[in-house]
């Protein structure tokens, strides 16, 4: 009857919590606290996959903007001089951008 | 700074440029405005070059510089809307259905379609709560240096962070449930 209490969370006090798992942004407590709950809770589970998927999604969109041509010479041109030691972009990727 | 230092930051500063630009692109929604961030991103940091302590994160350093002189220039004199007082029609409402009305995602929301449906609903997004997303999802930052390049408590970029994912998660669902 007044055994200890066991600690238990609320799907609401959950839901940043997931998010910040996803970025893995949680302590190992928290962090074993939270993955408890996902084991007995489908809702949550369903929330984490959502909230990864918007994360992969977001990243995966990114991936392919590429740096306008010209930009990079631009800006090179228009610092005051401090002269670069070596170009920082190998030649074959700036071979690649250029076909 | 000896002038071999100031090559050298030179060199580390301009391979960030394409982590820049992406950063930019996504804040200023304008290709021309993103370009010209980036460009006046690297004049401010080679003026300042003799405030940045070598051996800390010059990545970190350049995104803030970046994100100030976004918010100073381009966002000024736009209304700021606060995730607080929007419609709860993109909050949290979504989740509560979770479990009564059908699963997740599933792999089908990877595609590039989708991926053009949250790139859609990222630029929607006001701005507070996008630039976690874009500097957490996009350039890799954790929230403790999120936290740094936007001078908010952690605490507020792990609560931005989910309302904006929350919103772009519920508009994704959505548009998954509209489609099937």
């Amino acid at each position: 009857m007044f055994g200890r209490k066991t600690k238990t969370m609320s799907c609401d006090e959950n839901r940043e919590k997931i998010s910040s798992l996803i970025d893995a942004e949680l302590s190992p407590s928290e962090k074993e606290l939270l993955e408890r709950h996902l084991g007995m809770c489908a809702k949550c589970r369903t929330l984490e996959e959502w909230l990864r998927c918007v994360k992969e999604g977001i990243t995966l969109s990114a991936e392919n903007l590429t740096l306008p041509t010209g930009l990079r010479d631009k800006i090179l041109a228009s610092l005051p001089d401090m002269p670069l030691k070596r170009d920082p972009v190998p030649w074959w990727k700036r071979l690649l951008r250029r076909s | 700074m000896t002038e071999s230092e100031k090559g050298g930051f030179k060199d580390a500063a301009i391979s960030y440029l394409d982590h820049l630009y992406r950063v930019a692109f996504h804040l200023a929604r304008e290709k021309a405005d993103a370009e010209d961030l980036v460009q006046e991103t690297y004049l401010q940091a080679m003026i300042h070059y003799d405030q940045f302590t070598p051996g800390t994160n010059l990545k970190g350093w350049l995104t803030k510089i970046l994100y100030n002189l976004f918010v100073n220039r381009y966002h000024r004199n736009k209304r700021m809307v606060s995730l607080d007082r929007t419609n709860d029609e993109t909050g949290a409402s979504w989740m509560d259905a979770l479990g009564e009305e059908g699963g997740g995602p599933e792999a089908a929301v990877l595609k590039a379609e989708l991926q053009d449906k949250l790139k859609e609903a990222l630029g929607g997004l006001p701005e507070e709560s996008r630039a976690p997303v874009i500097l957490v999802d996009i350039a890799g930052f954790s929230y403790a240096e999120v936290a740094d390049i936007l001078s908010c408590p952690i605490g507020t970029v792990r609560s931005r962070l989910f309302r904006a994912r929350s919103i772009l998660a519920g508009k994704l669902r959505a548009y998954v449930r509209q489609k099937n």
